[in-house]
């Protein structure tokens, strides 16, 4: 919508409250105030998916050189042979600061390291994803898009369930057994480095390093030390910049970070969204920026996202 | 359950009620008034919706207006703005001169006016989200989002605050507490 871009365009840069971030102390000393109150916390109505889409069978999964581009995509389920529609770019705050994006990120880290939160044998990990399956039969190309739920619930065996949802099919769970990365990530940002690589030899570059940390957000729930560790390891990504701040598409308001390369096979754009409070990685995201080579989307096109809803230990 | 679950939306979206506060209220009151509003979605957690941020922008609406309401606090803050211009920081002097052009245009402008455009720009609000935050429908929404951008323009173009009935207190105070 026209003036819903030319009116933020005007207000970018006089938000009176950028950057503004609570005191962590007062935020929870608040957080048990309220939860003392007997009057509150009434049993929840059941929420109720606002919009049904279109589900897309999966016979559809890439194939040929595009394979690799099989990113999340778009919350707008759409399916057929015309291009596929594809999300919106987030709308990022300009920054106000100067400091580079990983003295950003090591300021964010540091604080992260001294949090502490419960640990529990159990681990349970949520997020949300869209999918773009893409089939390229010589010269046609077929896109879709796939929007899934994951709830993991990971046991100190490695053993597990995934319930996952394809929006509008009823959820399936799936067993798990031991995955990518079984054992505590390490602390230090070298050895976090060095045990990704792993599983990820490019993780050097950016489209390597977006790889691996949807692997691991995947596959564990991060202590604060692991996050710092994890955030050092985005600051390093050659190329990094900030892009401000921005809520997700979860609605939730982060600090944005992204690089580029075409490690992938085309020209793309990762960005990570950080919580400064908790060092969390809410979302990750994925744009085409010059060429969406055989991909039947537009260019600039986003080509990937996940918000990570939840992970954490019990 | 309810517990945990609450803290889940309170750590997910504290910062951005706070912020709300801060830019309607300023940096004295900001905390306070979003502890306030998780207070009321505690107290009224079965109505709180799948996706809960435009609720918690309208009760932050209501306990915004009450607490200017209640403690008489307008008055004095338009006299402090008024007493004390912003004064812009030296090594991003430029920058920050241009942010307060903007900052004053939209403290010129009316109530609901400014609601509808911090809630798309500010807070990130979609047209639907936004609607529902102000408990209109989408299409309203829009046309009141395409005259407050009209008006915008104008107090952009004309810095001089000529319409004295529309300033806004609370938004001087808050453009003078972060300049």
């Amino acid at each position: 919508m026209r003036a819903v871009e030319s009116v933020r365009a005007l207000l970018a840069d006089s938000d009176p409250a950028a950057g503004l971030v609570a005191d962590p102390a007062r935020r929870r000393r608040d957080l048990r105030s309220i939860l003392a109150d007997p009057a509150g916390g009434a049993p929840p109505t059941a929420p109720t998916p606002r919009h049904r889409r279109v589900l897309v069978p999966l016979g559809v999964l890439a194939t040929g050189a595009a394979a690799a581009l099989a990113f999340g995509l778009l919350p707008g389920g759409t399916a057929g042979n015309a291009q596929a529609a594809t999300p919106p770019p987030l709308h990022y705050q300009v920054p106000a600061t100067t400091t580079p994006a990983p003295q950003l990120l090591e300021d964010i880290a540091q604080h992260t390291a001294t949090l502490s939160e419960p640990d529990g044998p159990d681990t349970v990990l949520e997020w949300r994803e869209w999918n773009l399956f893409t089939r390229i039969d010589g010269d046609t190309a077929t896109s879709r898009v796939v929007t899934e739920t994951h709830k993991v619930v990971l046991h100190a065996d490695g053993s597990g369930t995934d319930v996952r949802a394809f929006e509008g099919e009823k959820p399936r769970t799936q067993q798990l057994h031991r995955g990518l990365y079984p054992d505590p990530l390490p602390t230090d940002p070298a050895a976090l480095r060095e045990t990704l690589r792993r599983s990820t030899p490019a993780v050097d570059n950016p489209s390597g390093a977006a790889e691996a940390i949807r692997s691991v957000l995947r596959a564990q729930a991060l202590d604060p030390a692991q996050r710092a560790a994890l955030l050092r390891l985005i600051a390093a990504i050659p190329g990094l910049r900030y892009d401000g701040t921005v809520v997700d598409r979860a609605g939730r308001p982060g600090e944005a970070f992204s690089a580029e390369s075409a490690g992938s096979g085309l020209p793309t754009r990762y960005t990570f969204i950080v919580d400064p409070t908790t060092g969390r990685v809410l979302g990750d995201e994925a744009m085409l920026t010059t060429s969406a080579g055989k991909l039947n989307v537009p260019v600039p096109s986003m080509i990937g996202y996940t918000a990570y809803l939840a992970a954490y230990r019990k | 359950m309810s517990a945990e679950r609450f803290s889940a939306l309170y750590d997910e979206h504290h910062t951005a009620v706070l912020r709300y506060a801060r830019r309607r209220a300023g940096a004295d009151s900001a905390d306070d008034l979003a502890a306030e509003v998780f207070v009321v979605a505690w107290r009224r957690w079965p109505e709180v919706p799948a996706e809960p941020l435009p609720w918690l922008y309208g009760v932050a609406r209501n306990v915004v207006a009450n607490h200017l309401r209640g403690q008489g606090r307008a008055e004095r803050l338009a006299a402090r703005w008024e007493a004390e211009p912003l004064t812009p920081v030296p090594d991003v002097a430029e920058e920050v001169a241009a942010r307060d052009g903007a900052y004053a245009a939209w403290a010129r402008l009316g109530e609901r006016d400014r609601e509808v455009l911090a809630l798309i720009a500010w807070e990130g609000l979609g047209v639907r989200q936004a609607a529902e935050s102000l408990d209109c429908n989408p299409a309203s929404f829009s046309v009141q989002l395409f005259r407050a951008r009209r008006r915008l323009r104008a107090a952009l173009n004309d810095p001089a605050p000529s319409d004295a009935d529309s300033v806004s207190p609370t938004v001087l105070e808050v453009s003078r507490a972060s300049g």
